[in-house]
């Protein structure tokens, strides 16, 4: 049997797994991530890794009839904290409410004490009973490890109310014990729509369009309340869902069949390169980097030669060759036994945003949904032209001069500077169902953050040179607080409340911030929240540089002179972009 | 829930009308049913306006009907219209629609940066002062910190630190950062990476050097721990000051490298030896695979301007013309940027290089003489500032002194300290520059 420190560490170790700097952490313990950790942990022998892992929650955790919270620092320099593995049996309760079951916190605490071995009452257990919610520290306590790390949290209080302090494991746990087979149902059920290899955003637009017809309330709650910046990661778990189904074969029962967390398939959309010497367009094929979990290197195959998969410092993969934005490919992936392709879905039309990590790059790519405010580019078929206009004329999209033929790819005009100006999409019918799901905006708020000088990290800016906050909005009042992380209790540094005159976007400048870590925080006027942002502040003195991600230089003779330095010259020195 | 339109005729000034549904609407609080209006955008007398309305109801929601009819505007409540119906009445660029609910849209398009290698546009450099080789030195830091990144990206940063304040400003940041060894670039300008760290020697006292490429606070403390660090700033303050190593103190190689920075020798002199002479060098840029000159709008470089030129085409696959520089704009409003080249009739091949080098290749194309002076007491190079040299054979320069070439007492000409004789003998020799000896 494995120990406790055994599984606190192996537990961190899982999900910390290929982060990127500046990547969001979800402690998302559930059976199956148990199942994989306890492989890990015990090679030689099979280990019933739930089982094992609760006993040893039990033998470290309550003592005499009593929760013993473990301690917050880590047992050794440069481990993660001692909490970490009692944190995961909080979100393993939470996962193991029904998917009926509504959030009262006495449903959560039966789960939790079913895992403790403390059943026979309900409500919070002996030792975490004290006022104010002992096991909170655990939690600021992980989530400054994690700020430390690099990383952003993603754990939070709740608003005020019974389930103020039991949102933190809630919200780590995106799918719940028996959500997954319902959403497998449910796209079996809908195959006629949705075909077998619907892509990451036509999945995710189907998901969140449809929140009211969900027919579970966890679900229902999940499509219709996420804030926008848990979009995305709702999104991957509903995506992982849908990948891993196995259309030969009978729906997964819960019986540990189904593989979650491996869809077989790694997905690619566009990255665009435009040529302002020329006003030449080319697309190139742009793996979507949502598996964390593969371990190995990957390498795709094209044209019978192994082209390795390279992922930039903010996680995002390298653009590979140039294709037709048609679609339709298929290309073998080696290097990981249960990710075995690389699929380049056949689409009409292309949403292609800005790198919100680089946003003065200028390059236009597949990465995600559009914030609300955003714009971003469209590139589609002529015979989209029709949908776009009905949507023009109704002021619920609008885009920059005249769409523009790509010259190249017969067929296929672009849209340029689109952006969504409205929620009142109910009244429209649809005429090409994909395009208006995937236009249709998923949040009524969102939190920009305008220039400044940011570091090569995600979401750092250095001290002095801070962005300034935009909140674009489809409601006239909203709220919006900036925190300091590490001081939860602390009086916010802004606390705004504004009420617009007209739908509009305002520009804020953020506090006089000096380095450390901050979270903004968007909710309607009525306290909903809305949108979150983390945000690091960095001094120039404590600035890291970075490795390049693309490395230029002049061959010269047998050499190649970078800044002041010749290197002699290997077949590749060279090595331009991607 | 389909969206219908109530359609009214009525008459007055359009904005007027506007307004008053305006305040009916949102007075009443049924902007959710009725999200949007339109107008018939060029009125005269009469003209259309249309309620959109997104409500199950048979009627105006909200019983709103009454209060518009005792604004003066009475839509038909009868006859609702489909959206597509609409354009039947009026041409859809005569419709001006007002939305309830509506963000105002705003493109996000930024201006393009321009050429990053063009140099054409007369820029000089503005008054500076020692706070701004500071500032150079934060953005060398920004850079380090980056990594790589693009042209546009490079230009935002320069101008959020009060390095540049136009796209000019940036483009000369870029090339001065380039000439010192910090930052390398793809061959049309259009990314930057960071240039390794590096000691970098001197000629003239190889037992001392300076750093180049990758810097930031925390590499500089590290550094520092070898010995003193000397700060020197750049000619006009035009670039991150020269931060050199005490010759004092002995040093080597591994000692250097344990500090995260590789000794680079004496790169000038090197690098000197290694360049090709300017054939082969004009030989080695990259060369358009096809330029259809019908598409542009062409100028020559001559007498120190682009001027309108129509004696270089294409026929028949052959491209006739003088040898020399030329600027190329494509034609039509969505035109790109202007594409600067170097077109060599003898091999028909458009090359693209830095602007200072096409520049240079179109000089020798006109046999225009080029010369330089070695002053060997100051241990100087002096070049005419109207010849600069191609910038792989300048950073050779800039490379001996740490430092950009600052204005002779002539300030027609610029002047590159610590260049050894043998080290300008040998590049003038492969630029076919005349050199002479003061």
């Amino acid at each position: 049997m494995a120990s406790y420190f055994q599984w606190n560490e192996a537990i961190a170790e899982y999900f910390a797994y290929g982060l990127t700097p500046g990547d969001t952490f979800y402690l998302s313990v559930d059976e199956e991530a148990l199942i994989e950790i306890g492989t890990r942990l015990s090679q030689d022998e099979p280990l019933d890794a739930v089982q094992d892992f609760e006993m040893a929650v039990r033998e470290k955790c309550v003592v005499g009839g009593q929760v013993r919270l473990p301690q917050t620092t880590p047992e050794r320099t440069g481990e993660p904290p001692q909490c970490v593995a009692f944190l995961g049996t909080m979100v393993l309760a939470a996962h193991r409410m029904a998917p009926d079951d509504d959030i009262a916190e006495i449903n959560y605490f039966t789960r939790l004490r079913e895992i403790l071995d403390m059943t026979g009452e309900r409500g919070r257990p002996p030792g975490l009973t004290a006022p104010g919610a002992p096991e909170e520290g655990l939690w600021l306590a992980f989530n400054t490890w994690i700020l430390h790390s690099g990383w952003q949290p993603s754990a939070e209080r709740g608003p005020d109310g019974p389930m103020k302090f039991t949102n933190y494991p809630m919200s780590q746990s995106l799918l719940r014990a028996g959500d997954k087979e319902k959403l497998e149902r449910d796209f079996r059920d809908a195959e006629s729509d949705l075909g077998r290899d619907s892509d990451y955003e036509r999945i995710g637009a189907w998901f969140f369009n449809r929140a009211t017809a969900f027919s579970t309330h966890h679900i229902r709650t999940l499509a219709q309340e996420a804030t926008t910046d848990r979009y995305e990661a709702i999104a991957d778990a509903v995506y992982n869902v849908y990948g891993s189904i196995d259309w030969d074969r009978p729906i997964s029962n819960g019986d540990g069949d189904a593989d979650w967390r491996h869809p077989r398939r790694l997905l690619a959309g566009l990255y665009r390169e435009f040529d302002p010497l020329f006003g030449r367009t080319t697309y190139h094929l742009f793996p979507r980097g949502q598996l964390r979990e593969t371990r190995t290197d990957l390498n795709v195959m094209h044209n019978g030669k192994s082209e390795p998969l390279h992922r930039e410092q903010d996680g995002q993969f390298r653009p590979l060759w140039p294709v037709h934005p048609n679609g339709g490919e298929t290309y073998p992936i080696t290097g990981d036994s249960r990710t075995t392709e690389l699929h380049f879905p056949a689409r009409s039309f292309w949403i292609l945003t800005r790198d919100r990590h680089d946003d003065a790059s200028g390059t236009f790519a597949s990465r995600g949904a559009p914030r609300l405010g955003e714009t971003f580019l469209l590139l589609c078929r002529e015979e989209c032209q029709e949908q776009l206009h009905i949507l023009q004329d109704e002021d619920l999209l609008n885009w920059d001069d005249e769409p523009v033929e790509v010259p190249d790819y017969g067929g296929w005009v672009e849209y340029r500077e689109c952006m969504v100006l409205s929620a009142s999409w109910e009244g429209i019918i649809p005429q090409m169902p994909e395009l208006f799901d995937e236009l249709r905006p998923r949040s009524r708020a969102s939190i920009s953050l305008r220039g400044g000088l940011k570091t090569g990290r995600r979401d750092t800016w250095l001290e002095g040179y801070l962005p300034h906050l935009l909140v674009t909005s489809l409601d006239p009042t909203w709220r919006i607080r900036v925190r300091d992380v590490s001081r939860p209790d602390a009086e916010p540094l802004l606390d705004d409340t504004v009420t617009a005159d007209a739908m509009a976007d305002a520009m804020t400048e953020l506090p006089g911030l000096t380095t450390g870590d901050y979270v903004i925080e968007l909710a309607k006027g009525d306290g909903h929240p809305m949108d979150r942002r983390y945000i690091k502040v960095v001094s120039w003195d404590a600035l890291q540089s970075t490795e390049p991600s693309m490395i230029f230089g002049t061959p010269v003779g047998d050499y190649t002179l970078q800044g002041g330095l010749l290197v002699v010259r290997q077949d590749s020195a060279r090595e331009e972009g991607f | 829930m389909e969206r219908r339109y109530f359609f009214a005729l009525t008459v007055g000034r359009p904005q007027d009308v506007l307004q008053r549904i305006v305040g009916i609407v949102v007075n009443s609080g049924m902007a959710s049913l009725i999200p949007l209006v339109k107008l018939e955008r060029k009125a005269r007398r009469e003209f259309y306006v249309f309620l959109g309305v997104d409500s199950d109801e048979s009627h105006i929601p909200g019983g709103l009907g009454d209060a518009f009819r005792q604004s003066g505007l009475w839509f038909d409540e009868d006859h609702p219209l489909e959206p597509s119906q609409i354009a039947s009445m009026v041409q859809r660029q005569d419709i001006e629609i007002h939305g309830f609910h509506s963000l105002q849209y705003r493109s996000q398009a930024s201006e393009d940066p321009g050429d990053p290698f063009e140099q054409s546009d007369g820029w000089q450099p503005r008054q500076a002062s020692a706070e701004s080789c500071s500032r150079f030195e934060y953005l060398l830091h920004w850079l380090s910190a980056r990594g790589a990144g693009t042209w546009e990206s490079f230009k935002q940063a320069s101008e959020i630190l009060g390095v540049s304040v136009d796209r000019q400003d940036a483009r000369s940041a870029l090339r001065r950062l380039s000439l010192l060894g910090h930052i390398d670039l793809a061959d049309d300008g259009s990314r930057w990476s960071i240039s390794p760290r590096a000691l970098v020697r001197f000629p003239d006292n190889p037992s001392s050097g300076f750093l180049v490429g990758q810097r930031t606070e925390i590499l500089l403390r590290q550094v520092g721990e070898l010995g003193p660090l000397t700060q020197t700033l750049q000619p006009y303050y035009s670039g991150p000051p020269r931060i050199e190593l005490d010759s004092g103190v002995p040093r080597d190689a591994d000692c250097v490298a344990a500090r995260g920075v590789v000794d680079a020798g004496v790169t000038s002199t090197r690098l000197a030896d290694l360049l090709p002479d300017l054939d082969a060098w004009k030989d080695s840029l990259p060369s358009l695979s096809h330029v259809n000159t019908g598409l542009y709008d062409i100028e020559q470089w001559h007498g120190g301007d682009f001027q309108p030129c129509d004696t270089v085409y294409e026929q028949d696959g052959v491209y006739y013309g003088e040898s020399g520089m030329y600027r190329l704009s494509l034609h039509g409003t969505r035109a790109g940027r202007a594409l600067t080249l170097f077109f060599d009739e003898s091999a028909q091949r458009w090359l693209r290089g830095d602007w200072y080098g096409l520049r240079f290749l179109a000089m020798e194309a006109r046999q225009d003489g080029v010369e330089a002076i070695h002053d060997s007491n100051a241990g100087e190079l002096l070049i005419p500032a109207a010849r600069r040299w191609p910038l792989l054979y300048e950073r050779a320069l800039t490379l001996a002194s740490g430092l950009l070439p600052g204005r002779a007492a002539n300030p027609d000409w610029l002047s590159y300290p610590r260049i050894p004789l043998n080290l300008a003998s040998t590049l003038c020799r492969k630029l076919n520059v005349d050199l002479s000896r003061e």
